[in-house]
């Protein structure tokens, strides 16, 4: 009789201590992060971080965004990018940073043999479609420009890149986001940040769990929507989530969109079966160059891209709203 | 027949009727969800409101439409998800044994997105 | 088996195996039958469980350990003939929790045939449901609970009504028992 009074004692001892222990834990879930918000490279970026109150690390953060916004940006003559578009063909030695991303970029441009392409600018640039009020290019001038258009053209030893074609421009605008989501994670990591979100205008890198333990939760825009409509959500940890589409800019004549993304062999935005191919994976980089390569090769080829891929996930959707996931 | 069964009988609707009481509170809202998980793990998550066909690893295929969810297609046997009726209210689930697939409709006003990918 | 008296050994020992044979034979045939009905309910999980109908008689005319024999031979032979593995799974919970279930009450003598069908016919369903659960590690298949639990009666009550007209009949036929 003693002993079994003894022994409800100590459950409801045990008891008492798990529930005050879960009080403290949920205390911590309400932690506010340090957070820092800015505009750079045309959109809103946004860093929270976690478990740690240093103020000096997100200046530090700060001042890397401002520092590869100066290399990257063509319209910045300061700019490696704006160097290279006006070197008229002759050498130019770049940063190590620009030479690292452009080295990258023409890898992939070989992998899928031109489909994904830094040298498309003139072609963006003839289209204009940001601010094209729904003007379709003359033909004659589409094939002007696609002359000047290859990755092949583009030489590069170590920091030095030569453009070899005087009128070829390079942008690395749709690279430059992910890539510095990297080095943001880089710095983060090496400062000891164990829990971080990085949102660099849609391009979202986590750096481990929420206070929870949780994964993040991240929403994917639906296309043609309005802004942070979404069409389905993804859990991550440690994983960056990248979104590309037809939906971010375009044009619309006689009920065709036109939209960014171009293809360099006809001088034509893609016209394929998808609106949006989402990317989750270790790099951001890597979710930038993929989510635009797998755009350009549709939904069958894109879905045997990823596949052949490690680590690596994929929610394209099809023109008729469907959502393929592969390799979840 | 005798008397007990009668009560048995009685005791038995009792206790179904009362554990049934949750789904007829359990109601929808604007922002449901609709949960797939493979083998107690998450494989993504929809609107309820939201047309859309999902292709769900080449096994199964489940249709949202109008608040309800539907499978419309299944690679297995016994096709019992297939038959089963399309699901709306937050609780309710549809289940392919042998893929060890669970579709659930949850409800989650206060849900809270860390990011959107755009 | 008991035998009353060294008599009857021969004979009874004669008649188990057609006895057998012939009870795993209908109630296989009653699971075919079943697999015909192209009825769905819409909730996965409820039938009519006709071959329950020779698992109630053979309860009642042989007692607790046929039953068991029949009732598991039944389930992988239908379960390897119709279905496959996962099909075994769950029939083998819920027959054996539903067979389980009916003994013990079919012991204590508080109900009739209606009554342990009934009963059996709620076991067999909550039995499959508590290892669905298991199986793809949710709770949420609980949801099914009162409409499995209401479905399990009336077809308990239809197998049960079914066994009382059988076994009332089947009693008078000396060369079955």
């Amino acid at each position: 009789m003693c002993k079994s009074i003894k022994r409800k004692l100590t459950i409801g001892w045990v008891l008492f201590v798990v529930l005050l222990l879960g009080g403290c834990t949920k205390y911590q879930d309400g932690e506010t992060p340090m957070q820092m918000d800015g505009f750079f490279f045309d959109t809103v970026i946004k860093i929270q971080v976690w478990g740690k109150s240093d103020e000096k690390l997100m200046s530090k953060c700060e001042e890397l965004c401002r520092k590869y916004e100066l290399l990257f940006d063509r319209k910045n003559e300061n700019s490696d990018v704006w160097k290279l578009n006006h070197s008229k063909g002759s050498p130019v030695e770049v940063s190590k940073e620009t030479a690292f991303l452009i080295k990258e970029a023409l890898e992939y441009s070989r992998l899928s043999k031109g489909a994904f392409d830094i040298s498309v600018a003139p072609i963006s640039d003839l289209w204009d479609v940001k601010n094209n009020p729904g003007k379709i290019p003359a033909q004659d001038k589409i094939e002007a420009v696609k002359s000047h258009v290859g990755y092949e053209k583009i030489q590069i030893q170590d920091n030095v890149v030569t453009l070899e074609d005087p009128q070829m421009a390079i942008d690395l605008g749709a690279i430059a986001k992910g890539y510095i989501a990297d080095r943001l994670k880089e710095l983060l990591e090496k400062n000891g940040v164990e829990q971080a979100m990085i949102d660099l205008g849609g391009n979202v890198l986590a750096i481990g769990h929420k206070q929870d333990g949780e994964p993040f939760h991240i929403g994917i825009q639906k296309p043609f929507a309005n802004r942070g409509e979404i069409i389905t959500t993804v859990n991550i940890q440690d994983k960056s989530v990248v979104s590309s589409g037809t939906y971010e800019r375009y044009f619309k004549v006689k009920d065709h969109i036109y939209h960014h993304i171009m293809n360099p062999k006809t001088g034509y935005p893609y016209d394929n079966d998808l609106l949006q191919v989402t990317i989750i994976s270790d790099s951001s980089l890597q979710g930038d160059i993929f989510s635009t390569m797998c755009y350009t090769l549709g939904l069958e080829e894109g879905k045997k891209l990823v596949e052949q891929q490690k680590n690596m996930q994929a929610i394209f959707i099809t023109k008729d709203e469907n959502i393929h996931r592969v390799g979840f | 027949m005798k008397k007990n069964d009668l009560l048995l009988i009685g005791c038995l609707v009792l206790i179904a009727g009362l554990s049934s009481l949750f789904y007829f509170f359990a109601k929808t809202d604007e922002n449901a969800q609709v949960i797939i998980t493979i083998d107690g793990q998450n494989y993504g998550t929809y609107l309820l409101k939201e047309e859309t066909q999902i292709d769900i690893k080449g096994k199964n295929t489940l249709y949202i439409k109008n608040g309800r969810v539907q499978m419309v297609d299944a690679d297995c046997k016994d096709q019992i998800c297939v038959h089963h009726k399309p699901i709306s209210k937050s609780g309710e689930s549809i289940i392919c044994l042998p893929n060890k697939l669970i579709v659930t409709v949850e409800s989650k006003e206060s849900e809270k997105l860390d990011a959107v990918s755009e | 088996m008991q035998f009353q008296s060294d008599k009857y050994r021969g004979e009874k020992v004669r008649n188990k195996v057609p006895y057998f044979g012939m009870m795993t034979a209908l109630s296989l045939i009653l699971s075919y039958v079943e697999l015909l009905i192209p009825i769905h309910f819409g909730v996965p999980g409820i039938k009519l469980g006709l071959a329950n109908l020779i698992i109630v008689i053979v309860l009642y005319m042989r007692g607790f350990k046929s039953a068991l024999l029949i009732c598991v031979s039944r389930i992988l032979l239908s379960g390897f003939l119709f279905g496959n593995m996962f099909a075994i799974f769950y029939s083998l919970s819920g027959g054996l929790l539903s067979l389980l279930i009916m003994n013990v009450l079919k012991e204590r003598k508080w109900f009739s045939v209606i009554g342990i069908s009934i009963a059996g016919g709620v076991a067999h369903n909550l039995g499959q449901l508590f290892v669905a659960m298991l199986v793809v590690e949710s709770y949420k298949v609980g949801f099914y609970f009162p409409i499995l639990m209401i479905a399990g009666m009336l077809t308990g009550a239809l197998i049960g009504g079914l066994s009382m007209e059988v076994l009332k009949r089947v009693r008078k036929m000396p060369m079955i028992e």
